[in-house]
């Protein structure tokens, strides 16, 4: 029987791994078998990315378009993610347990509460602290804050990348690399399994901030003779750690090498409820004094719902509803009308420019073209690529201007890219173009069953 | 693999359900090796079709932990 190891690097860029494998020699040995820019989610945000990777669905099975979901019913009220929104999916890690096959889930966006499958599961930078269950068995707890050295060592996320000085989340990230393997390694090694996917986030942290340190190009570019090398460092350090890792596995063992989205530079968020009042699509009762959220909004009471056709969340992306009858609380938007006023829209907000005037390649995804499954309902009706993601999006109203940076979201270096990146030690059974394929491959390597 | 226990401690009641189903419920999780015993399955099973339709995973504390980390990263 072949076992499968998954090593996933959360954001990692096809045009940065295409211009740096000759620097990552244990990553150059995939990359040269098998390697292929892969078709992300739309949008390209890592909960709907991994979920569809590992079942094979596109994410209007989920209903997830982000870390978040507006609870039907409501505007502006939400839901963080949770595993339980998706235990009735049948992950590639159910399909395995059911023919007997044990995994090893490590850190893998998505599974807080960690799914009960036969094999081991340390859960994702959902665990809210090191006292929830974050494992499965729950035992396996004790193992893995042991395998770090105590319950003060272990390291959920490094989250608080924007207020850290760049030097010191250098040096976080690389610690969390080096933690993230030790429990791996652990794991691999003390525990039986089949399939093990161990996805690491530092890259995507470090993304956001270390960014403009080796793109010149950038608009905030920052010469520093060390952190130029940041983003490189830490790929080398993790295609050491795997170096290591691979030496220790089974000969028969596949090695996979992935990410769910790319990143491209950010040169600005545009605001994109701004530009929807400015088009008269989103109606306030009042203008805000003060920056605020939508939901800040909506319980201040500031939004006239019943003259309001559309409104707008997402950081990265324009997550854009309708206020469209018999769905929303107050919808004014006929069904007979949708797709005209979807597409009326749509246009407004693609003829948006960039500050100095220049056109900007904005994508339009429609609900209808990009989603299927029983959830589409729930995703939003149209989904925005600002500059084909070269600028991300902010819900937040009261800047008086379309474009932002200094927002409660923070400055971002980087946004997400709408491609990732596949790499494998033999040929997979068939070609991998986008991330559904994903888990068709898996499913002929392990040799399990259709779903 | 442990048969029904009748537990009277005031937390537990004992349930009789039929031989057959049992065994169908020890033979699946024999095969699948993810519970511990039939009582481990049946009382999962029940909280999954018990639980309240929005399922809430977070106490309100932790929920407010995981938005200031999400709020940090961005998402939020």
């Amino acid at each position: 029987m072949t076992r499968v190891l998954i090593l996933g690097i959360d954001s990692a860029e096809p045009l940065q791994i295409e211009s740096w494998i000759k620097e990552l020699p244990t990553m150059r040995q995939l990359y040269e078998t098998y390697y292929r820019r892969v078709q992300s989610t739309v949008p390209p945000i890592t909960i709907p990315a991994w979920l569809t990777a590992f079942s094979g669905l596109n994410p209007g099975y989920f209903g997830l378009y982000d870390l978040r979901y507006r609870v039907p019913g409501t505007y502006t009220d939400y839901r963080l993610y949770s595993y339980r929104v998706v235990e009735h999916i049948d992950f590639i890690w159910n399909r395995a347990s059911k023919r007997g096959l044990k995994t090893v889930l490590c850190f893998v966006p998505g599974t807080y509460p960690p799914p009960r499958i036969r094999g081991y599961v340390v859960a994702d930078f959902f665990t809210p602290d090191t006292s929830s269950d974050f494992t499965w068995p729950r035992e396996l707890k004790e193992e893995v804050l042991n395998v770090v050295g105590g319950e003060d060592q272990y390291i959920i996320d490094v989250y608080d990348y924007r207020r850290i000085e760049p030097r010191k989340l250098y040096r976080k990230l690389i610690e969390k690399i080096e933690h993230d393997f030790k429990i791996l390694k652990y794991l691999l090694r003390t525990k039986d399994w089949d399939l093990a996917i161990c996805v690491l986030m530092s890259v995507d942290r470090a993304q956001h901030t270390l960014w403009k340190y080796f793109d010149r190009e950038h608009p905030r570019y920052v010469e520093d003779p060390e952190l130029k090398y940041g983003l490189l460092n830490l790929y080398k350090k993790i295609d050491e750690e795997l170096s290591n890792l691979v030496t220790q596995l089974p000969r028969d063992t596949v090695v996979i090498v992935m990410s769910d989205h790319g990143a491209k530079r950010m040169y600005a968020r545009i605001n994109v409820n701004e530009v929807l009042i400015q088009e008269r699509f989103l109606k306030l009762k009042e203008k805000p004094s003060k920056p605020m959220t939508l939901k800040q909004l909506d319980e201040k009471k500031l939004i006239d719902w019943e003259r309001t056709i559309a409104w707008s969340w997402g950081a990265y992306v324009g997550q854009v509803w309708i206020n469209l009858e018999g769905r929303e609380p107050k919808g004014v938007v006929k069904r007979s009308e949708y797709e005209d006023i979807c597409r009326q829209v749509a246009d407004a907000l693609s003829k948006v420019r960039d500050p100095n005037g220049r056109k900007l390649n904005n994508v339009v995804h429609y609900k209808w073209n990009a989603y299927t499954g029983p959830k589409t309902t729930y995703m939003p009706d149209i989904t925005l690529y600002f500059d084909n993601l070269h600028y991300g999006a902010n819900e937040m109203v009261g800047f008086n201007t379309v474009y932002s940076l200094e927002t409660a979201k923070g400055p971002d270096d980087s946004n997400h890219g709408e491609y990732a990146i596949f790499m494998c030690s033999e040929k997979p059974p068939q070609e991998v173009g986008k991330l559904e394929d994903v888990e068709k491959i898996l499913e002929q390597i392990l040799e399990l069953q259709p779903p | 693999m442990r048969g029904t226990v009748i537990n009277m401690s005031d937390e537990y009641v004992s349930v009789k359900i039929p031989k057959e189903l049992y065994e169908k419920a020890k033979k699946f999780i024999e095969e699948t090796g993810t519970f511990t015993s039939v009582e481990e399955f049946i009382k999962y099973v029940l909280e999954q079709v018990l639980v309240e339709e929005e399922k809430p995973s977070y106490t309100p504390e932790e929920e407010e932990k995981i938005k200031e980390r999400l709020r940090a990263l961005g998402y939020l």
